[in-house]
């Protein structure tokens, strides 16, 4: 029985017509691989697939042209050039089977590379996005720790330049690293600047020493309203109260110095007059006290001493003796009134009157004695001086005294100078009465105007003419003042409203 | 054939000369030379035959079939095949690996033919049946019914991919 035969017809149909599809299939699977790639260029997996397309593409390419050309060959009768071909068909056909093997073998090692590649960079970038979010989280720490600083730096700045006491930076050697406003003022200089690099201790302490000073501070840390004097620029002195901290470096000493300063002369100056002010007020009751327990037996010893005196005649033997007791208790009885006037309590008598006229009516009578005794008298009164309500009597007792205290302080040639003028501001008449005489030690000016106080030898003064005249000034509610220096002569001035006022309490 | 066994006397007793006389680099630059330059014998190369050809391509089959094979295997562990690209993929994959076994099964049949199989009728070619092995073989020479629908796959898949909005990207 023959055996059946298949027509192998349709065998060379399926593979002409399938062998022609497979290149065009795969030239499209290249065309859209690659329209793969081109969207997303830096993927590894369309990169991938690009080539799987180009392997299949070979394969496809050399399985199917070494088919067509079989078909070709055989058909023309050109078996012997197929038998030749067919080797080197076969083996790129093999060839391109391992291609594609490969590439799709290795794709699941490139992927997975590919992957532990993105997954770093994901971590990375999420890194990125922290430490971006840090930095940005960082830079706004910063700025508002910057502004919160800024903010503190002129608050304190504030405070700094705008104390009224000496805020003062010192290294620990005492130079100066920053000062403020009010210190350079207190100093004697314009500009804070000015002073930088100066020595506090050195160039401006006088008293303690800087060096005392230095060594309180490292012994204790620390220092509390300690007086100091000071020689600000001008040259005139200042006294404050001195406090600071030291900065400790380790085992170094002393490594910087906040300090203040505060000045305290002016208050100095007003506690020394008060004081001066309460003592004259208290030897004022002491004194009225004391003259008008006297001023009774004194008025009744002069009166039966003149009343003997009448009775006894002048050719009484005791009349001499009598006389001599009415002289002392005459002069008793001057003490005592001076004592009142002193007390200011004295009945006083005021008027407008011209200053300008009172002075030239004392000056008159002292012009003479000036003269002879080679003293000038220089007058520089203010021709538009108002009135002053005034007890002239009692103002005359001042200015006489003051003036004869002027002439007796100068040894010798010299010159008395009569000053007024008028503070429209302070509504005050100022009379100034200046000598170049030998001037009066500061241990003494705080006790001139005590009662019985004198620098004169026994017997030529009481000690009660400036005492008087303060209690007068006082009694008119106004002032009298001294400057005054050892051989630099001295000035009184006083000052008395237009109007007078109550009597004042300090002095 | 030829082998490259040199002619160790006389090679050996020229370096030795040479040594004594121009000293060692240079005896031993004229003995490389002379290895290189005059062999004797060449019993590494090896010869192959025809078959080997035939083996080499059944063994690439396999190779694309396994190669493949793993491929649709970790696109569906990496969970791709849920996308509509990549499951066109993945058929195309498999379809490519039943094509490579059936070609493997084909060659197979194909060098296990008798040649009395292959006939001529008429200028007609056929091949007649003389075992139920020829029908399988006659239908495996039409394996463009698996190649050309997985080519179509890959093409579709890709296209898919290609329309797609990028979230396809493994």
């Amino acid at each position: 029985m023959s055996p059946l035969l298949l027509p192998l017809w349709p065998v060379k149909a399926v593979d002409i017509a399938g062998s022609t599809l497979m290149i065009v299939l795969s030239v499209l699977c290249v065309r859209d691989a690659f329209a793969l790639g081109r969207r997303e260029p830096r993927s590894v997996i369309w990169t991938y697939l690009r080539w799987f397309a180009l392997a299949l593409l070979l394969f496809s390419v050399s399985r199917s042209v070494s088919h067509l050309i079989k078909y070709l060959l055989m058909d023309t009768g050109r078996q012997e050039d197929w038998i030749a071909l067919r080797p080197l068909t076969g083996s790129l056909n093999t060839i391109s089977f391992v291609i594609v093997g490969s590439i799709t073998l290795f794709f699941r090692r490139v992927h997975s590379i590919y992957r532990r590649t993105v997954e770093d960079k994901r971590q990375i970038e999420q890194a990125h996005g922290q430490i971006v979010r840090l930095n940005e989280n960082l830079e706004r720490m910063v700025l508002e720790r910057t502004r919160e600083l800024s903010a503190s730096e002129e608050k304190y700045r504030r405070v700094f330049e705008g104390s009224k006491d000496m805020l003062v930076i010192l290294d620990g050697g005492g130079s100066i690293l920053d000062l403020n406003r009010a210190g350079a003022e207190m100093l004697g200089c314009g500009r804070s600047g000015d002073l930088v690099g100066r020595n506090l201790f050195a160039d401006f302490f006088l008293e303690p020493s800087p060096a005392a000073v230095l060594e309180a501070l490292d012994r204790r840390d620390a220092v509390k309203d300690l007086e100091v004097r000071l020689r600000r620029a001008e040259g005139d002195e200042l006294l404050g109260l001195f406090s600071a901290t030291v900065r400790d470096a380790e085992g170094a000493g002393l490594s910087g110095i906040e300090a203040t300063i505060k000045d305290v002369t002016a208050r100095r100056v007003m506690d020394a007059r008060l004081q001066q002010a309460e003592k004259l007020a208290s030897l004022g009751q002491l004194s009225a006290g004391v003259a008008h327990e006297i001023n009774n037996p004194l008025g009744l010893i002069l009166g039966y001493t003149q009343l003997i005196m009448k009775e006894a005649g002048v050719e009484s033997p005791s009349y001499e003796d009598l006389k001599i007791i009415e002289k002392h208790a005459m002069g008793c009885k001057k003490i005592v009134e001076d004592l009142l006037q002193f007390s200011r309590s004295m009945e006083t008598s005021k008027k407008p009157s011209s200053i300008n006229d009172l002075l030239d009516g004392v000056l008159r009578v002292l012009r003479g004695n000036f003269s002879k005794d080679g003293v000038a008298l220089e007058e520089a009164v203010d021709p538009d001086l108002p009135r002053v309500t005034v007890d002239s009597e009692k103002m005359e007792q001042v200015f006489m005294n003051l003036l004869i205290n002027a002439r007796q302080a100068i040894e010798g040639q010299g010159a008395v100078r009569v000053q007024t003028a008028f503070h429209p501001g302070a509504r005050e008449v100022t009379v100034t009465v200046s000598d170049n005489g030998c001037g009066i030690p500061q241990e003494v000016l705080p006790k001139i105007f005590d009662p019985f106080y004198t620098t004169k030898p026994t017997g030529m003064g009481t000690g009660l003419g400036l005492s008087v005249s303060y209690g007068i000034v006082q009694d008119h509610g106004g002032s009298i003042e001294v400057e005054s220096a050892p051989g630099r002569g001295a000035v009184f001035t006083i000052r008395l409203p237009l109007e007078a006022g109550p009597p004042r309490e300090t002095g | 054939m030829f082998s490259i066994t040199p002619r160790y006397q006389g090679l050996f007793g020229a370096s030795r000369c040479l040594h004594q006389r121009l000293g060692r680099p240079v005896a031993r630059l004229a003995l490389t030379v002379a290895l290189v330059a005059a062999p004797a014998s060449a019993p590494a190369i090896q010869v192959h035959p025809a078959p080997e050809g035939l083996y080499a391509h059944q063994i690439a089959h396999l190779f694309l079939a396994l190669s493949l094979g793993f491929f649709a295997f970790w696109l569906q562990r990496r969970r791709l095949v849920e996308t509509r690209g990549w499951r066109l993929i993945q058929a195309a994959c498999l379809l490519l690996v039943l094509w490579s076994l059936a070609a493997m099964t084909g060659h197979h049949l194909e060098g296990r033919l008798p040649e009395e199989a292959l006939r001529s009728v008429d200028n007609e070619r056929f091949l007649a049946v003389v075992s139920p092995w020829t029908v399988l073989y006659y239908l495996l020479k039409m394996d463009h019914f698996f190649c050309v629908p997985a080519m179509a796959l890959l093409y579709l898949g890709l296209r898919r991919l290609r329309g797609g909005s990028g979230g396809e990207t493994p």
